[in-house]
């Protein structure tokens, strides 16, 4: 059975760079995706991922398994962010993981090419909201996170996480709608 | 409940977060309203695109650069070798019990000013541990109410010129 998160710091907090190499491998992934959309720049968000598990590392015998790992993962990673975001605010990119993402997910080229056009409007969908709504729904969305959790996340409270999340995902439709992204048409099931 | 008040509860409704009241008076204008129906499946729709496209994530590969970095910043151990901590040990362990030693002699050695037993509270056991640590720390005061009587008396004088 592979090793618990909170097991992992344990073993780095004893200077065992395994475990710091299997919980970098283990979130990486999600990590930088989630960074990509606040960021809308993939290049950004991998520097902000290096330095989030740069900042695990020193951390690593203050650790105290509170929580869950990825709620506290995710705040080093918001609270970066929000330091460094004027640094790289005007170089928002669709970069090339749109096509990898789309050629990994459709069966066909012509398929792929659909998914990959789906993918790049939805994102444009998102990366138009304001930002106080974004890190909600992808946290909320993609790593299913409590509101008591994103609340930890984001330095608020949880109620003002859930009103968020609401609010968003309703500014979301009519953003999506507007794309014409909503129609029963573009369903991919 | 009318279309703007379920129009607000929609989107908490799609993600479940309404009371058992509140989801049920949702429930029931969405079963007599087209319009609110058709906006609470956009909804649902809207989170289905956003769990399978938002976060969708890409290939990555950073932890080379990332092990890298805290090798940079992480300074080499020096490695002592066993046989000298060993000796590093011992060598602190001897230099505490020498100053410790040296100390208690220091101490025992300094002059005790002569005190009665017959006046003390503890009569023989406290002649026998006269000049020990034990004595001198309980002793101390009478030996100052001595030295200032010898002081007033001008038998004793001060090291120094005050």
């Amino acid at each position: 059975m592979a090793a618990t998160d909170n097991q992992l710091m344990n073993r780095m907090s004893t200077g065992d760079m395994e475990a710091l190499s299997a919980i970098v491998l283990r979130h990486q992934r999600g990590l930088v995706g989630f960074l990509t959309r606040l960021c809308g720049s993939r290049d950004a968000a991998e520097d902000l991922a290096q330095e989030t598990f740069l900042r695990v590392y020193e951390a690593r015998s203050r650790y105290r398994p509170a929580g869950r790992f990825t709620t506290w993962l995710y705040t080093i990673a918001y609270r970066l962010f929000i330091d460094t975001r004027r640094a790289w605010s005007a170089s928002r990119t669709e970069g090339m993981e749109e096509k990898q993402v789309a050629d990994r997910r459709a069966a066909t080229p012509e398929a792929a090419t659909i998914e990959r056009d789906l993918s790049r409007r939805v994102r444009q969908a998102i990366d138009g909201l304001p930002e106080q709504y974004r890190p909600v729904l992808l946290l909320r969305s993609r790593r299913e996170m409590s509101y008591g959790e994103i609340a930890a996340v984001l330095g608020c409270s949880e109620n003002a996480a859930r009103v968020r999340m609401h609010r968003g995902l309703a500014l979301l439709r009519r953003r999506l709608k507007e794309a014409g992204l909503l129609d029963p048409s573009t369903d991919e099931e | 409940m009318n279309c703007k008040e379920a129009s607000e509860r929609l989107a908490a409704a799609v993600l479940g977060d309404l009371d058992r009241d509140e989801q049920r008076a949702v429930h029931a204008h969405l079963a007599g309203c087209d319009r609110c129906l058709e906006e609470e499946h956009e909804l649902f729709r809207s989170m289905h695109l956003l769990r399978a496209h938002a976060g969708e994530e890409p290939e990555v590969d950073i932890h080379d650069a990332v092990l890298a970095r805290v090798a940079e910043t992480t300074p080499p151990r020096r490695r002592v070798g066993l046989l000298t901590q060993t000796l590093l040990t011992a060598a602190a362990s001897a230099l505490v019990v020498v100053g410790l030693q040296t100390a208690l002699q220091a101490w025992n050695a300094s002059p005790v000013l002569p005190v009665s037993p017959a006046s003390r509270p503890g009569g023989a056991t406290t002649t026998l541990l006269q000049g020990t640590l034990f004595d001198r720390q309980r002793h101390v005061p009478d030996e100052l109410r001595s030295l200032r009587e010898q002081l007033r008396r001008g038998d004793a004088r001060l090291p120094i010129d005050l």
